[in-house]
């Protein structure tokens, strides 16, 4: 997944999207050094554990567990991996410049 | 010294003399069960750390425990102890093979009937009815069938908690539950949560309704505000006017 999300988050570095995690590692040392390892640059939200706030809230059972949302807010996709999530997200910004013009 | 010995010589001869050895209990061979296990367990990891093949690993268990498990389910069929021996069977019961395994999903399915017949309304079902309620989304039916069949027939608080979720769980989720299928569903989250509030399904099952409502494809979740590992504070919805990925994630 890691490799897939940072060849994402590279391609768009310049278009209006962003990847942010809901992460659920324990170890906040083992997490920064892992981001290193594996040229993680995304920001995400802390939960320290998999029953945090916002897994718990949103009823997450199953990692990783993937929404992608359009410019509104809304919900477009779930569960998309690898060239579908690449394709959901490519559709979603496509969207947005048919807006804009 | 001498009088200890003889002491122990006697009583190993009076242990070979006595007649039969009480009768075997299910608590006695539960616990028996689960030591031979964890010895199993820890003989395994040994092997594989090894490098033992596969197929020369210590056989598990389970199979010197099969028949004596089935003798006590035969002994006195109508008993809570012959249910409970019938369930165990059914939970661990396998083959030695795929070929073997194939072979025996028939009996495991007569077996299963077997204990519904004979012990529908009986507490001891609840690990059948959590495990029947957790993997609903992957095999409905017959989860399906069996949870209604225990929703009609038992009224143990310990199984219904498990009917309650499963049940609620398809109608939320299944994409094959009709509106009043779903409305059904939510009915009976309501209920689980309302009347069970403490059991672990209704806190399983907190997280189902905030889904249905707000997770579907076209719903806007509601924001939320957090912190990354920093401590830096952000909202969802500091990024509306971009396409987002959310990814629940950890390198663990």
């Amino acid at each position: 997944m890691i490799p897939d999300e940072k060849a994402l988050v590279q391609r768009l570095a310049t278009e209006p999207f962003a990847l942010i995690g809901i992460n659920t590692d324990s170890d906040k040392d083992v997490y920064r050094k892992k981001c290193i390892e594996h040229g993680v640059t995304w920001r995400s939200s802390w939960q320290g554990s998999t029953r945090g706030p916002i897994p718990t809230l949103w009823n997450v059972s199953g990692y990783p567990t993937i929404f992608v949302l359009d410019a509104t807010g809304k919900i477009r996709a779930k569960d998309v991996r690898g060239k579908a999530l690449d394709a959901a997200v490519e559709k979603l910004l496509a969207e947005m410049k048919a807006v804009k013009n | 010294m001498q009088v200890h010995r003889f002491a122990l010589l006697l009583l190993c001869a009076s242990a070979m003399l006595l007649p039969a050895q009480a009768p075997e209990t299910l608590d006695v061979l539960n616990t028996e069960y689960t030591k031979a296990q964890a010895t199993w367990m820890e003989a395994v990891t040994a092997a594989r750390k090894a490098g033992t093949a596969r197929e020369a690993l210590p056989a598990s268990p389970v199979f010197d425990f099969l028949p004596r498990f089935r003798a006590l389910a035969e002994k006195a069929p109508a008993s809570e102890e012959s249910g409970r021996a019938l369930l165990w069977i059914y939970q661990n019961e396998r083959g030695r093979d795929a070929a073997e395994n194939q072979k025996l999903a028939a009996a495991k399915e007569a077996l299963l009937n077997q204990l519904l017949d004979n012990h529908a309304g009986a507490a001891f079902l609840a690990p059948l009815a959590r495990t029947l309620a957790r993997t609903i989304s992957y095999g409905e039916e017959p989860n399906l069938r069996i949870l209604k069949l225990l929703a009609a027939k038992n009224q143990t608080a310990q199984v219904r908690t498990w009917v309650l979720f499963g049940l609620g769980a398809w109608g939320l989720e299944s994409e094959k539950a009709s509106p009043e299928e779903k409305a059904e569903g939510r009915r009976l989250i309501e209920e689980l949560i309302a009347q069970h509030p403490d059991s672990e399904a209704a806190k399983a099952s907190s997280g189902m309704l905030f889904a249905a409502d707000h997770l579907k494809l076209g719903d806007t979740p509601p924001d939320f505000e957090t912190t990354d590992v920093d401590g830096v504070a952000f909202k969802l919805s500091d990024y509306r006017g971009k396409v987002v990925v959310l990814d629940f994630w950890g390198f663990w």
